[in-house]
């Protein structure tokens, strides 16, 4: 290692060591309550080297590059032998779980592999890591999530309720994959080399399908295979676009990717394209959003990664490094395309949906086809409003995740007909969700703001308004569907709500973090996006200015064509909403019991006099109330477009589309 | 200093003139525009000044509710769409515009569908699904307006004197889908028929009655006046032919209202995708292609 401080080199192997040293003791402990405390204070550990790495590679100016003396300690020929061991492994448990497709495809990876990495001996960039402010985003993301989903399952393996439906002896396995992942992801966010990504993507592909496993939900065992098979179709992709990557620009630098002005030279475009498209199956993007749909009853652990920080880490991560180089090119504007579709279909599809999770899962799709369709234009300020995208996503799916978890383990279903009344059962998690989906809802929540500003400044991109303007109603609405199934007039707060300890922890501390960086709109787009892309050079003048006064969406030479004072919204919501709820407090306050009436039931509630007593009464009415719901489906009484639009012929419909927008993408950029 | 102070006196005498006279505006359009109803169906018809006597009785009524805080949403319901039709006349950012006006709204669908009630939550739904109707054609229509008049900003729109009706016919027609819907016109009047429509089940204000109905009364006026000055933005160069347009715009509610007969939601929602989206979607990739 040459010409680096110690102290950040300390910081920094901290990150990736911590978790892995932690997970490899977490499998040999053999006490339940040596590993939980293994696990809590290798998550800590690595939380505050975390914070303490940013706030140094922040002091040191935002990039804090590492270079790795290759004569004495050679990690090219790591990464080549860990490439290869892990493909081999891959074949051999395609072989023991008679699962020939995985063997096949990690055949079909290893063959260029070898080509790659033995018959064309590359030159590995100088730096080995760069840590930039997008790495760091990245790594305080899957960090800060993972660690929340590691605090909550130990609340639910604390709690021997067999929640996480672990056995004992598979526990240990559970916190090694986990902590293995986020040392995997911390890893490739902040490697400077592709093989390294690489190696990453099929690790972490393995180490799903490994969650999977442990979990022993044995009816998805055949989704899994499904996801770990996809997972390594776009690892197939991406070595195949790293070599044509290779061949056009003859680097493997991640950082200096972005800044090549080789977009015409057609190897580096074909790379370019594929690295994205690989991205893409992380992303569960049309058409390759099967295998997440079908992993939608996945147990907790696993749904949350899969949903929040997984496709961020690594399918945002990856086409926000590589797109800049793509400029304004053809190709550029069709990954653009196909995202805004997704974007649209799926939303519409989540409309026709009544199961939590179901929601969920297309809202994912739906999210991060607005991230890609954000990341295709690639301008810089795209390219910036999509960190706050990712990041509001990556919380707000963590927090619903585990509440949905919570949902079903106590009510037994998460559909939207049952959370109705959630508040007399589940006061603490209702409490939550609620405080969430009004984020997601009040105009002046900061994640309003990032949508308004992705319609603003991709407003300019072909067929752009068509795509987004629909596609931000559609999730507007979806929210505000979730919020009218959960509420209820007047509210009956019931039984107190008994969580264990970590699980509270976990799930404040998601809900906390969401609110945290809903306020602090302004720092996070200023520290991690605007400096971090300021230094790409793409075509557009377009920038955003955000501070006290407002955002400020500016055009060419300096014209404002977008603003939101957000402060004096702020202020204005919370005044109408307390001026209200004041409002409410003297009206319900006066001494008027007496003019509460009855609901209109058309008749359906007349009793005969003296016929019946008054508890046959309430039955009639409680009955006569759920004739409004639908009982069979549980959809409740909030069907919006359930009924309307058939979601699996849309969907096969939007797979074609779709398949035919990527061989564009394709065809273009050769 | 002075300059600054000068124009937030201004903007907030603007916001007080448009909260006093938007409802009036609408109030006078409604009524004149049940009576052209009445007159074609043959009636003679209630006098141009009924909906103001309306929202008086209803205000004289005595209080009844079935549960306390539906109270708040209708609040909610009222504020929200002023603060959005201020930010209009203001000439905030058209986008954020429409999210308040849209928020307002849901929450209005949200706050009936809490109440324990089938026939209102039926009518809720309704409401949901009229959102879904004409939200994309509000938010496309926007997004249209920035790629010819080159900016959101509704002052700038506003100021820059031009006719955008002729870029974006298309775009306009689409807009009468969502006047339709929100005057609670038929073939789109779903989630409540007013007036001159039977309905046996009231809709979405099935459970409010007195003070609350007036509330939403009230809010209907301000939508009203909000959609005419949004039709306004077409034809900046010209405010008066505009505000005639705009006139005509809302009377001709009760031509489509007396013509056709009420869809159901699955039809509503299929027309106003394919027809007003359509529309606006052509018009859109014409403006780009030329």
């Amino acid at each position: 290692v040459k010409g680096v401080k110690p102290l950040g080199l300390l910081l920094y192997f901290g990150v990736i060591l911590i978790p892995l040293l932690g997970g490899v003791l977490c499998f040999y402990s053999r006490k339940v309550s040596i590993r939980n405390s293994i696990a809590i204070s290798a998550v800590c550990l690595m939380l505050v080297e975390v914070l303490a790495l940013t706030i140094y590679v922040f002091k040191a100016g935002g990039v804090y590059r590492i270079g790795v003396d290759q004569t004495l300690f050679d990690l090219d020929w790591i990464v080549k032998f860990l490439n290869l061991i892990l493909l081999i492994y891959l074949v051999y448990l395609g072989i023991r779980i008679r699962k020939l497709v995985i063997s096949i495809l990690s055949v079909f990876q290893i063959i260029p592999l070898i080509i790659f990495e033995i018959f064309i001996t590359y030159n590995s960039p100088k730096l080995t890591f760069v840590i930039d402010r997008l790495s760091l985003a990245v790594m305080l993301l899957s960090s800060l999530a993972g660690s929340i989903i590691i605090m909550y399952s130990l609340g639910h393996l604390d709690h021997r309720i067999n929640i996480l439906d672990l056995k004992n002896r598979r526990q240990p396995g559970f916190f090694m994959t986990m902590l293995l992942l986020i040392a995997g992801t911390n890893l490739a966010a902040s490697a400077n080399n592709l093989m390294w990504i690489y190696f990453v993507w099929n690790a972490s592909g393995l180490c799903i399908f490994t969650l999977f496993y442990i979990s022993g939900k044995k009816k998805l065992f055949d989704n899994a295979v499904r996801a770990l098979a996809i997972s390594l179709m776009g690892g197939a992709v991406l070595i195949f676009g790293i070599i044509f990557i290779y061949k056009g620009s003859s680097t493997l630098s991640v950082v200096e990717l972005a800044n090549n002005q080789l977009h015409k030279y057609v190897p580096f475009a074909l790379g370019l394209v594929l690295v994205c498209i690989a991205a893409f199956t992380r992303m569960a993007q049309f058409p390759f959003a099967n295998w997440l749909t079908n992993l939608e009853n996945a147990p907790l652990p696993l749904s949350a990664i899969l949903h929040g920080y997984m496709p961020v880490s690594s399918g945002v991560y990856l086409i926000m490094r590589t797109v800049p180089a793509l400029g304004n090119t053809m190709a550029g504007r069709l990954i653009s395309v196909a995202g805004g579709f997704t974007f649209l279909i799926s939303s519409i599809i989540a409309l026709t949906k009544y199961k939590g999770r179901s929601i969920l899962t297309y809202s994912t799709i739906s999210n991060m086809g607005l991230c890609v369709w954000c990341l295709g234009t690639g301008s810089r300020t795209a390219l910036g409003i999509t960190v706050l995208l990712a990041v509001f996503h990556v919380f707000f799916q963590t927090i619903m995740h585990c509440c949905i978890d919570i949902i079903e383990k106590k009510v037994g279903s998460s559909s939207l007909g049952a959370i109705k009344g959630l508040e007399g059962r589940l006061p603490i998690t209702s409490l939550i969700m609620l405080g969430t989906l009004l984020c997601m809802l009040l105009p002046s929540s900061s994640i309003i703001a990032s949508n308004w500003i992705a319609a603003e400044i991709t407003e300019s991109v072909f067929l752009s308004p068509i795509f987004v303007a629909p596609g931000i109603l559609f999730t507007f609405v979806l929210w505000a569907r979730i919020t009218a199934a959960l509420l209820r007039s007047p509210l009956h707060i019931g039984e107190k709500e008994k969580l264990p300890i970590p699980v509270i922890v976990s799930v404040f501390t998601a809900f906390g973090l969401f609110i945290l960086t809903n306020i602090c709109f302004a720092p996070i787009y200023d520290n991690f996006a605007e400096l971090q892309f300021n230094l790409y050079n793409p075509a557009d003048k377009m920038a955003i200015t955000a501070g006290f006064t407002g955002i400020h969406i500016f055009g060419d030479s300096n014209f404002v064509i977008g603003k939101f004072s957000w402060i004096p919204m702020y202020l204005i919501v919370f005044a109408v909403l307390l001026l209200v709820s004041y409002l409410l407090y003297k009206l319900s306050g006066r001494k008027n019991k007496g003019t509460y009436k009855e609901m209109y039931m058309c008749g359906e509630d007349y009793v005969n006099e003296g016929g019946e007593n008054h508890e046959n009464v309430e039955g009639q009415r409680k009955n006569s109330k759920m004739q409004g719901h639908d009982k069979n489906t549980g959809a409740g009484d909030t069907y919006t477009l359930y009924g309307v639009i058939e979601p699996v012929k849309l969907q096969t419909l939007a797979n074609y589309v779709a398949a035919a927008v990527i061989f564009l993408i394709i065809g273009t950029s050769i | 200093v002075e300059d600054k102070m000068s124009e937030v006196v201004q903007k907030i005498i603007t916001a007080l003139v448009v909260v006093v006279f938007a409802p009036i505006i609408g109030g006078l359009v409604t009524g004149t525009e049940r009576k052209i109803s009445a007159r074609l169906q043959g009636r003679y018809g209630p006098s141009i000044l009924q909906p103001f006597y309306d929202i008086l009785k209803l205000m004289a009524k005595e209080k009844s509710e079935v549960v306390p805080s539906q109270f708040f949403y209708v609040a909610a319901y009222l504020v929200f769409n002023i603060i959005s039709l201020v930010a209009l006349t203001l000439g905030a950012d058209l986008v954020i515009v429409m999210l308040i006006f849209i928020f307002s709204n849901l929450v209005f669908a949200i706050g009936t569908s809490t109440i324990e009630s089938p026939y209102s939550k039926i009518g809720a739904q309704r409401e949901f699904i009229q959102i879904l109707a004409y939200g994309p054609i509000l938010l496309i229509s926007v997004l249209a307006v920035k790629i010819v008049a080159g900016s959101f900003v509704g002052s700038f729109i506003f100021k820059n004197s031009s006719y955008l009706i002729i870029d974006l016919p298309l775009v306009f027609t689409a807009l009468m889908i969502v006047f339709n819907i929100k005057m609670k016109k038929s073939p789109f009047d779903l989630s409540q028929a007013p007036f001159n429509h039977q309905e046996i089940v009231k809709g979405i204000t099935l459970e409010y009655s007195g003070y609350q109905l007036a509330m939403i009364m009230l809010t209907n006026f301000y939508e009203i006046t909000f959609l005419m000055l949004f039709v306004l933005m077409f034809f900046t160069a010209n405010l008066y032919l505009g505000i005639g347009i705009a006139l005509f715009c809302v009377l001709l509610q009760s031509i489509t209202d007396n013509i056709t007969a009420r869809l159901t939601y699955r039809q509503m929602i299929i027309a106003s995708w394919l027809i007003g989206g359509g529309a606006a979607a052509v018009n859109i990739i014409w403006v780009y292609l030329k």
